[in-house]
């Protein structure tokens, strides 16, 4: 990436982007690839939001938030030509569920081998195995028409939004039965229920049900839970489903080559700089206000960051009316989610005695029965981070020796339940903080006994570290839980689901808009292309 | 189309198909396992005392069916005070049908909740007409819509957005909120959040925080009305009177097969013919115990079997030797001993683990001012349903464990009733496996299913959610059909349409 | 990584061609010398002896393991006769085929079942209100099939009257070498054939007694490739080749019936209810939309396709798997040949086909995809019944 400077060159420009997140980088792209004149700001002094790279320690790259891609949206990759500026991901091959006093599960690339590595703990869960996969892929592709479109408006009566919603359900209606049904279950099922119309054994289970609960404040006994789940099944890479991966140099290099494309086509990117706030005048965005008092103007102004800090921190009292006001107020944010990144002086010994370390070049997930994760969640319902928490471990220096010194690792565990609102109030996180990253590393002893041994230092981040360090209110990953009532036509508020606000030249582009989080890069990418289509900018 | 009908199932779906039926000139007998009434009929619990039956909540009872049937000449009537005291640790508010009355109890607790629960029910009242409209209709098929449905769903769609464009977005987006938060944006009070929320979560395996509970909550508060004076015992006897009088054939017999478009055979040997069989029992009992597996197709197999029905609450049964008097004076003969959304949540949790919560949500119902036939003069009967108790306790329902339960729940119920406990006579204790055996319904889940979403909006499967199922002249009409379990009576009124057609 | 059969000491001693596939899940011979010619030829003139162990083989047994079957299978289980086995499909309820295989009743309650691909979940699911037990034996039992018209002479060899007078489609429970085997006279060679079961413990001893026995027969360790080619000229049909297993697909074109595949022999429509009748039922009232049929290649029109680019006629090497497009006079595509073999014994040409019951009658004249020098052109070929090699010693 260029060299950013930390002023503006320009007291004018068509578009300034709020924010340098990876989606804030994917819209100022799409607008600068149409010609359009851009500024992006960023408060911190590298671009990325969740999605950097740091040398926390030295000589160890972190990829201190997001730790890995999958849903990055591939024609985003292909239009801004994301490998030639940097952009490369490597593929995680493999699941492995460590399970104390056993050598834990592990599947494979290999269909037959994770056929036999699940037949240990049920032969018919083997068997139905593949089943379930193609049944999710199936639906998958039902999901995908909609992540990849700006969300429908069921209450428009305008004859585009009706057309498009009578697709959609030509589209729901060319499903076969079976998978209309499971469709319609998915959305509203909990993601153990759903699990357990196929499967019947730990850990399988439990594995799979985690990523029913990332980053959002509920179990896996939920309702609700079932859709995340199949968002994260949806991971795609190069168009082939359920492919996970690591960013080549760890998750910020995406952004950077996101902020690379972006500046090959003019784009300007200034770091550490704050907004302060959004310059409205008589209901019309004019530009923004920087922390030092510089005033940059541009006909439309764009926010990558989430609803609550736009709208309740960037906009001065009184320009929002209070229903829309009191809408963005009851959104949900609730961070739910801590991390831990350890620098590792060598890769530590996973008990369950398997050879080599092939199995751990994937992910790692520690949930070794469903009441394990369930437990961790009734304890966050109270405000309490969990003491056994559920951990989703990768060590990306196994796969990519640039993140490490050579012989050491870096290992990143993101931990839920560590719920932003804890009992004693969030601000007092600081005093949690290391109880928090203690309980992470005694609960990654019970299948690596020598983690301890091999800990050169550690990173420990809650959800009120992640608002503090990168804004992100409460700390929630997503910019917003990923609940029924606040996705498509309802995120982040109804009626406000095209990127557009109620104040005139005012956009959104942030995960905290359709089709929500993740590094899918969509809402940056839907958002510029609805500005352009409706010359907003 | 004038060929006689089998109903079977006696209780309050059972009985208004039947007596639809016969009232549009069908000749029909109706078998019923047990006494009339299902979940709503009597037990002798103790010497002397009789049961309500666990379901005796009647505000979603369908005015329509009651005009339809002409109830109010069979003996129903309805309370035009009657309703719910909620007992907190320190407080109490008695939410009746009167609106204004109800703000004044609140006010007691917070005035600022008085004023918000008028606008509470503004609001219900202003998204009211499509809301029951929807309810009270046969079901659109979602899965494999008709041009019918689809029409049908164009039209709710319609109603719906005739509300203004705001309204609707609103509406969408209550009905898969958890009711915590719809409550919290709403109230202050905990005692009152958690006595408005609680019937709307413990009808399946959620709790406050669980997605998709305020569809429950909607759905009973736009239905909801007065209650039947009697409560459900009261709307078993109306609807026995006008089967009878409409010349329905009452026979108390078991069924234990269906040969779809032939009869049945009872489990006393008789085969019974019937080319129309027309079923209130719950769909996982017709499908997976009345008829034979190989008659199903895998698929609807599966469905029936993923059909869930966790059985959730228990209900303790007390025999009291003296006139229970209420602390507070109240028409109110229900009683919910809750603290807090959260306290109901914490109730919740232990279920998951196969266990039982330390400290229950409990409903007290006291039958006795209304029917003092249950237990001898002077004495009374109160039915408690304890929230939430597993189907599949971990060690199983033991003596043991069972004994523990009820010195719990009294112990509990001494806290906030501190008189009842001395009074006890004799108890019973139905737990969820209980509740199976004595009413037959799968798993003890007095809604033929739970209603969660999904299983609301296709009930119970793809297959059958519009009455009909893949097996001709076999007919559902139970609270395992759309709009769910209760005694509301509309499955039996909907369903009975169809075997019209 | 496939993992080793029982019998694995013995076959990668012998396999010196190093070749090798992954079927399902285990190491698989494709040839045990470089051609599998020789082998091929053992099966049809004296014996191959081929390791089969990675068939999916499950036990149902129990009161009600028949009437699963029955409700599983095409076929009235409950009307097998103990010590016969009987080769069926199954399918979904949209009468759409999942696999095929043979259902042997060992014992009044007790079957063993074969498949192609992993099917315990779907006995398990259809079995919920059942009486029966069902195992997966796949890693428990090893398979040898022995198969050729010298087979009889060899097993006689080692297991006597029990053998020799077994019939076709029947089983025996014996012993080689004294090790408890069950014998089968099934096959996927279309010929004189046997298939023996033995305890995985019991593998090597087996398979060193069939061996030695075979010695003065000429007997030949045979891989995939020689079997391929043998059950292109049966006609049989392969799981994953001519059809897809209709839970493993993800559009509904890829599916096929049994009808479609000339399997209609293996539907009893007329008893209980069982898994995917009443559309099996329809289509057997309505016909079906295609079928299956061999394909025979006109050689001399296919000799001049060669002959235009100099070149002497090119037959495939071994069986293939690549499918190709189907036209008929006018060159309008009516199905599609999914596997075919050059069949050294009949010296034809020959393809298996899918093509539209339209253009399924015998004797009729289509076309077929043929590329030659990079030039893509059809040559003609006779539509046929599927069964193209049918020796009197099969059944005899």
């Amino acid at each position: 990436m260029n060299p950013t400077a930390s002023k503006p060159t320009k007291s004018s420009y068509d578009a300034i982007v709020i924010g340098g997140g990876h989606n804030g980088l994917v819209c100022a792209a799409y607008l600068g690839r149409a010609g359009k004149k851009v500024l992006v700001v960023e408060k911190r002094p590298v671009v990325g939001g969740a999605a950097v790279s740091e040398e926390v320690v030295p000589g160890f790259t972190f990829s201190v938030f997001s730790y890995v891609v999958s849903l990055f949206r591939p024609h985003i990759i292909r239009e801004l030509d994301l490998p030639r500026h940097g952009m490369q991901i490597l593929p995680m091959e493999t699941t492995y569920n460590p399970v104390p006093d056993d050598r834990g599960l592990v599947r494979w690339g290999d269909a037959a081998r994770t056929r036999r590595e699940i037949e240990r703990f049920s032969p018919n869960d083997a068997s139905i195995y593949p089943e379930f996969g193609l049944a999710m892929s199936r639906l998958s592709r039902f999901t995908k028409n909609i992540i990849d479109t700006t969300a429908p408006e069921p209450a428009s009566l305008h004859p585009k939004e009706l057309i498009k919603l009578l697709k959609l359900a030509k589209q729901f209606k060319d499903f076969d039965g079976d998978m209309r049904y499971l469709n319609l279950k998915l959305m509203t099922m909990s993601a153990v229920d759903f699990l357990e119309e196929w499967f019947e054994s730990e850990p399988l289970l439990p594995a799979m049900a985690g990523s029913g609960i990332i980053g959002t404040f509920m179990g896996v006994r939920s309702p609700g839970t079932a859709y995340v789940l199949l968002h994260h099944y949806m991971g795609e890479i190069d168009g082939a489903y359920r492919a996970w991966g690591f960013a080549k140099g760890g998750t910020g290099q995406i952004s950077l080559a996101c902020a690379r494309a972006a500046q090959s086509f003019g784009v300007e990117i200034v770091t550490d700089v704050g907004v302060s706030s959004i310059d409205i005048a008589n209901g019309r965005a004019r530009g923004i206000v920087l922390d030092n008092g510089d005033q940059v103007s541009a006909k439309t102004v764009i926010s990558s960051l989430d609803p609550n800090r736009t709208f309740l921190k960037l906009i001065p009292e009184g320009q929002l009316d209070s229903d829309f006001t009191a809408s963005i107020r009851r959104y949900k944010n609730r961070g739910s989610s801590g991390k831990v990144n350890l620098a590792l002086d060598r890769l530590p010994t996973f008990a369950g005695g398997r050879e080599g370390d092939h199995h751990l070049r994937g992910d790692v997930t520690y949930a070794p029965t469903i009441d394990y994760i369930e437990k961790a969640y009734d304890e966050a319902k109270y405000g309490q981070f969990s003491r056994n928490p559920f951990l989703n471990i990768v060590i990306p220096s196994l796969n990519d020796p640039s993140v490490a010194p050579p012989g050491k690792h870096v290992l990143s565990a993101f931990v839920q339940y560590a719920p932003y609102n804890i009992r004693e109030g969030a601000e007092n996180w600081p005093q949690q903080r290391d109880a928090f990253g203690e309980a992470v590393i005694d609960t990654i002893e019970e299948f690596c006994p020598d983690i301890r041994d091999c800990l050169i230092d550690k990173q420990v981040i809650s959800p009120w570290d992640i608002e503090r360090m990168i804004g992100l209110t409460e700390g929630n990953i997503f910019q917003g839980e990923l609940s029924l009532e606040q996705l498509a036509f309802l995120r982040p508020v109804a009626g406000w689901s095209r990127y557009q606000t109620p104040i005139d030249q005012l956009w959104m582009c942030g995960s905290g808009t359709h089709p929500g989080g993740g590094v899918m890069g969509a809402p940056g990418e839907l958002s510029a292309k609805t500005m352009l289509s409706k010359k907003a900018v | 189309m004038n060929s006689p009908v089998l109903v079977l199932g006696g209780d309050s779906n059972g009985l208004t198909a039947a007596c639809y039926l016969a009232k549009a000139g069908r000749s029909v007998t109706l078998l019923t396992h047990g006494p009339l009434g299902g979940l709503a009929s009597r037990h002798e619990f103790h010497p002397g005392y009789q049961s309500p039956g666990v379901l005796g909540e009647t505000s979603g009872l369908r005015r329509s069916v009651v005009s339809d049937l002409q109830l109010e000449q069979h003996g129903l009537r309805f309370a035009d005070n009657a309703g719910v005291l909620a007992i907190g640790p320190d407080s109490t508010i008695a939410i009746t049908n009167s609106r204004d009355a109800t703000t004044e109890s609140i006010r007691g607790v917070s005035a600022r909740d008085a004023d918000r629960y008028r606008e509470y029910f503004q609001f219900l009242d202003s998204v009211r007409a499509p809301l029951t409209q929807f309810l009270n209709s046969p079901p659109p098929d979602l899965v494999d819509p008709s041009f019918t449905d689809i029409r049908g769903l164009l039209m709710r769609g319609f109603q719906l957005r005739r509300l203004g464009k705001a309204l609707m977005l609103e509406v969408l987006r209550l009905a898969p909120m958890a009711v915590y938060d719809w409550m919290d944006e709403w109230f202050e009070n905990d005692l009152l959040k958690a006595a408005l929320a609680l019937p709307a979560v413990t009808e399946s395996y959620t709790a406050p925080w669980s997605a998709g509970t305020n569809a429950n909550l909607l759905a009973q508060q736009v239905t909801g009305g007065n209650d039947v004076v009697g409560d459900g015992l009261a709307l078993t006897d109306a609807l026995v009177q006008a089967a009878r009088s409409l010349g329905v054939d009452i026979r108390e017999q078991t069924v234990a097969s269906i040969d779809p478009g032939r009869g049945v055979e009872t489990t006393d040997g008789e085969s019974i013919s019937a080319t129309t069989i027309v079923t209130s029992l719950d769909p996982k009992t017709v499908f997976l115990r009345l008829l034979r597996p190989e008659l199903l197709d895998h698929g609807f197999e599966q469905r029936i079997t993923n059909y869930r029905a966790r059985g959730l609450r228990s209900q303790l049964l007390l025999a009291i030797d003296r006139p229970l008097k209420l602390r507070d004076e109240t028409p109110a003969n229900r009683l919910r001993l809750v603290s807090s959304l959260a306290s109901v949540e914490r109730s919740f949790d232990p279920i998951k683990y196969g266990r039982f919560s330390d400290e229950p949500s409990l409903e007290v119902y006291l039958p006795s001012a209304d029917h003092p036939e249950l237990a001898p003069d002077g004495h009374a009967v109160a039915a408690v349903t304890i929230h939430y108790t597993p189907y599949d306790l971990a060690g199983g329902w033991t003596e043991r464990s069972r004994e523990e339960l009820t010195r719990l729940v009294i112990q509990q119920l001494g806290e906030r009733l501190p008189d009842l406990a001395d009074t006890i006579v004799g108890h019973e204790l139905l737990a969820p496996p209980d509740i199976e055996t004595r009413y037959g319904v799968t798993g003890g889940h007095v809604f033929h299913g739970e209603h969660s979403l999904d299983q609301l909006l296709v009930r119970p499967t793809p297959e059958c959610c519009q009455y009909t199922t893949p097996f001709p002249g076999l007919v559902l009409c139970g609270g395992g059909t759309f709009p769910g379990g209760g005694l509301t009576c509309a499955p039996g009124a909907l369903a009975s349409r169809v075997v019209a057609k | 990584m496939p993992i080793e059969s029982p019998f694995h000491a013995r076959t990668s001693q012998l396999c010196t061609s190093m070749r090798w596939k992954d079927w399902a899940g285990y190491f698989a011979v494709c040839s045990y010398e470089p051609c599998h010619e020789q082998e091929y030829f053992a099966y049809r003139h004296a014996a191959g002896l081929m390791d089969a162990t990675p068939l999916f083989k499950y036990t149902v047994s129990g009161a009600d393991a028949g009437r699963l079957l029955s409700r599983v299978m095409t076929r009235d289980i409950t009307k097998l006769r103990v010590g016969r086995v009987t080769y069926c499909c199954w399918c979904d309820d949209a009468g759409k085929i999942m696999d095929d295989g043979t259902v042997s009743r060992l014992d009044d309650d007790v079957y063993r079942v074969t498949a192609a691909e992993p099917t315990l979940h779907w006995l398990r699911l259809n079995a919920r209100r059942y009486q029966v037990a069902i195992e997966d034996v796949t890693t428990k039992y090893g398979i040898l099939a022995l198969q050729g018209p010298l087979s009889r002479g060899i097993l006689g060899h080692v297991c006597g009257r029990a053998v020799t007078d077994l019939r076709f489609f029947r089983l025996t429970q014996t012993t080689i070498d004294r090790r408890p085997v069950t014998i089968t006279r099934t096959g996927y060679t279309g010929d004189l054939g046997y298939e023996v079961w033995c305890d995985s413990a019991d593998a090597l001893p087996v398979y060193d007694a069939i061996t030695e026995a075979g010695q003065n027969y000429r007997l030949m360790p045979a891989g995939l490739d020689a079997l391929d080619v043998a059950r292109v000229e049966a006609g049989f049909v392969m799981n994953g080749v001519d059809y897809h297993s209709s839970n493993h697909c993800l559009i509904e074109s890829r599916k096929s019936t049994p009808y479609e595949l000339g399997l209609g022999w293996t539907v009893q429509l007329d008893r209980d209810p069982f898994i995917g009748q009443s559309k099996l039922r329809e289509e057997k009232q309505r016909g079906s939309q295609w079928s299956f049929v061999g394909l025979d290649y006109d050689w001399v029109a296919f000799e001049r396709l060669f002959a235009r680019h100099d070149l002497p006629p090119q037959t495939p090497h071994g069986a293939w798997r690549d499918p190709l497009p189907v036209f008929d006079r006018t060159g309008r595509q009516v199905g599609q040949a999914t596997s075919g073999a050059w069949s050294p014994t009949l010296k034809k040409n020959l393809a298996l086909a899918s093509v539209k019951r339209s253009h399924a009658a015998e004797g009729r004249e289509l076309l077929i995809e043929a590329t030659v020098e990079f030039e893509r052109t059809r040559t003609p070929v006779t539509v046929s019944a599927p069964m193209f090699f049918d020796p009197e010693r099969k059944r005899g």
